[in-house]
């Protein structure tokens, strides 16, 4: 069964359509992730979860209850909110037993599962500080305890990492998921930021103007985008507005010589799709699609290269290389000519995002 | 000594003059009344300075009338500050948390105290209760003490508590929504979010608000010349009153009093201004 249902939702402020006919299931125990550009209504999504924010249409239902017109303080989710909000007058102890208190849990119960709480995120020796003698990771982690000491069915999680540095953020989102993994308590995480959803999320909802684009796993996000919006959020591709010849099954572009056969073309207008790591460079380079470029910037990036490509038409294409092809183009100059090639096999042909 | 650089100007000798200049011109008078009032000086003008002497401030204590109104006047002060503070609180709240038709005007009515002249305030408030009364829907209680200060301390708070309430909404300013919501997440009810969450953020600005107030209702001459009733003198008024005989060091001792009270006053509020617990 799942947990959270949100059933052809939307949400109108004036003239503006935050969310538009959104339907999703979450799963019990899953890791969700709301992934889209700011302003997608991603945050307005997961408030209308939390009850801050009432659907102009449609119901939200948590544990299977219709919860869409009840008050954030009668319902049983958390939040962890972007800027933490820890209480800045109040002891991290104080701080995470506030939602027991205001529940009316006895005091005698109270104390005992403040602790648990602190030391499920590791704050047990800092019961008795202030907010402002701790580091952002740290108060990061009473914001957690405060939450997850509410035994809530789901937690929310609104851009929780980040207000973190870079380092501390890739730390903190192992943490989350072992974190999640321990309590099996269902999350949903709202993010801007791909690679955090990729690494955090079961499965990954992607937004777009209110819109889901596609909801699926990070891997078949990644390899089987719905669309070329999806694609381009999710890692790095190279595209090409494609001519259709539905009869033939084949796609072509200037950029890419000979007509391209593709077994799936989508209604409409296609984009051909190409992620770097699928692009050969070198001499021996051979593939359908057979292009000869400049060479344009190279970034090192320790195990592998990004390459800029620039073709004779004037656009770049980016492309990577691993291993001795990084070596070859680590040698070579800007300006160089390279040679580079993929099949059609490589290319996804995709609706226009 | 290198050269002093373009914005250095605390280095430049010509500027420390006038800088050294400004702080005599502002500070020389009320230290020289402070001096003053240790004077022993007999009759006659209280000008050149005759020995050391603290009688002046046991004088100042053993006068009745004086005392009366020193009293007066803290009793009007901490009454309308109570008041000042409530009501600017709830405006500071209200302007902060609600949108609501003509908001703009009556952001700019609610400081209007604050830039009319206290001239203007006190003939309106004089004109004002002498109206009420002719009318009959108010007069003023003759007495027992404290309520004949009730016409006092009514015009005291309507010219305090803009301050008070401007000086809380600036505090409000700074609070973070995010906190009254994660409160209301954790399960608090709108008023467990204003008690636990929203006061603990505005006692600075409460305090603040409520010295300013207090330290305004203290020193108040104009206004309260014109609301006070023949039996009712309050500090500022009866000083007024006794200059016109003669300047004795007692004026000067209990003027210091004053001065040390509301610097006090004032500094303390200063100190409640820092932001210190509001990073985030």
């Amino acid at each position: 069964m799942s947990i959270v249902s949100i059933r052809n939702v939307s949400k109108f402020f004036g003239d503006f359509t935050a969310v538009k006919d959104v339907s999703v299931e979450i799963e019990e125990g899953e890791f969700f992730a709301l992934l889209g550009p700011s302003g997608c209504g991603k945050t307005t999504l997961l408030r209308m979860v939390s009850g801050f924010e009432t659907p102009s249409e449609g119901e939200v239902l948590i544990g299977g209850e219709d919860m869409t017109r009840v008050p954030p303080n009668k319902r049983p989710v958390n939040m962890v909110f972007q800027s933490y909000a820890v209480f800045p007058h109040m002891t991290v102890e104080k701080n995470v037993a506030y939602g027991l208190k205001v529940e009316g849990v006895a005091a005698s119960e109270i104390g005992p599962r403040v602790a648990e709480a602190l030391s499920l995120v590791q704050l047990d020796q800092f019961a008795k500080r202030k907010p402002d003698q701790l580091s952002g990771g740290q108060r990061q982690r009473v914001a957690l305890a405060r939450a997850l000491v509410k035994k809530p069915r789901v937690l929310l999680l609104d851009e929780p990492l980040s207000a973190l540095d870079a380092k501390l953020r890739d730390a903190m989102r192992l943490e989350l998921v072992k974190l999640q993994q321990t309590i099996g308590v269902s999350f949903i995480m709202v993010t801007h930021d791909q690679d955090e959803a990729m690494a955090v999320a079961d499965r990954i909802a992607v937004l777009d103007k209110g819109e889901i684009k596609q909801i699926a796993s990070p891997e078949a996000l990644y390899r089987e985008p719905a669309d070329a919006f999806v694609a381009d959020f999710i890692g790095r591709a190279n595209f090409f507005d494609a001519t259709v010849d539905r009869a033939a099954g084949t796609a072509t572009h200037p950029d890419l010589g000979a007509a391209l056969a593709f077994a799936h073309l989508p209604a409409g207008d296609a984009t051909l799709v190409v992620r770097p790591e699928s692009i050969r460079l070198g001499p021996e380079a051979t593939g359908e699609v057979a292009l000869t470029a400049t060479l344009g910037d190279v970034a090192f990036q320790g195990d592998h290269s990004m390459v800029e490509l620039l073709l004779p038409t004037g656009r770049a294409l980016l492309a990577s290389a691993h291993g001795e092809t990084a070596r070859l183009v680590g040698a070579m100059g800007e300006g160089d000519e390279i040679r580079c090639a993929w099949d059609a096999a490589d290319m996804l042909a995709l609706a226009k995002g | 000594m290198s050269k002093p650089g373009p914005f250095d100007y605390a280095r430049k000798t010509s500027m420390r003059l006038i800088f050294f200049g400004a702080f005599v011109f502002l500070y020389a008078p009320i230290i020289v009344l402070i001096i003053f009032s240790f004077n022993d000086s007999r009759r006659g003008g209280n000008v050149v300075w005759r020995g050391f002497t603290t009688k002046y401030y046991e004088k100042a204590f053993g006068n009745e009338s004086l005392m009366e109104a020193f009293a007066n006047s803290l009793t009007i002060a901490v009454v309308s500050t109570i008041f000042a503070v409530l009501l600017g609180a709830l405006t500071a709240v209200l302007l902060w948390r609600f949108r609501f038709p003509l908001k703009p005007v009556y952001e700019g009515v609610v400081s209007l105290p604050i830039v009319i002249p206290e001239i203007c305030m006190g003939v309106a408030l004089l004109i004002f209760f002498a109206k009420m009364n002719e009318w009959g829907i108010w007069t003023a209680p003759q007495g027992p003490w404290p309520l004949n200060l009730t016409n006092i301390i009514v015009a005291h708070i309507t010219f305090s508590f803009p301050f008070a309430a401007m000086v809380i909404r600036t505090r409000l300013q700074n609070f973070n929504p995010e906190m009254a919501e994660a409160a209301r997440d954790l399960g608090a009810t709108e008023y467990q979010v204003f008690k636990d969450i929203m006061i603990p953020h505005m006692i600075p600005g409460l305090v603040a608000g409520g010295l300013l107030a207090f330290t305004l209702s203290l020193d108040d001459f104009v206004i309260t010349f014109f609301t006070s009733g023949p039996g009712t003198v309050t500090f500022p008024v009866k000083v007024y009153s006794m200059v016109r005989f003669s300047v004795t060091p007692e004026i000067n001792a209990a003027s210091t009093i004053l001065i040390l009270l509301t610097l006090a006053l004032t500094f303390i509020a200063i100190r409640m201004q820092k932001p210190t617990d509001i990073a985030q």
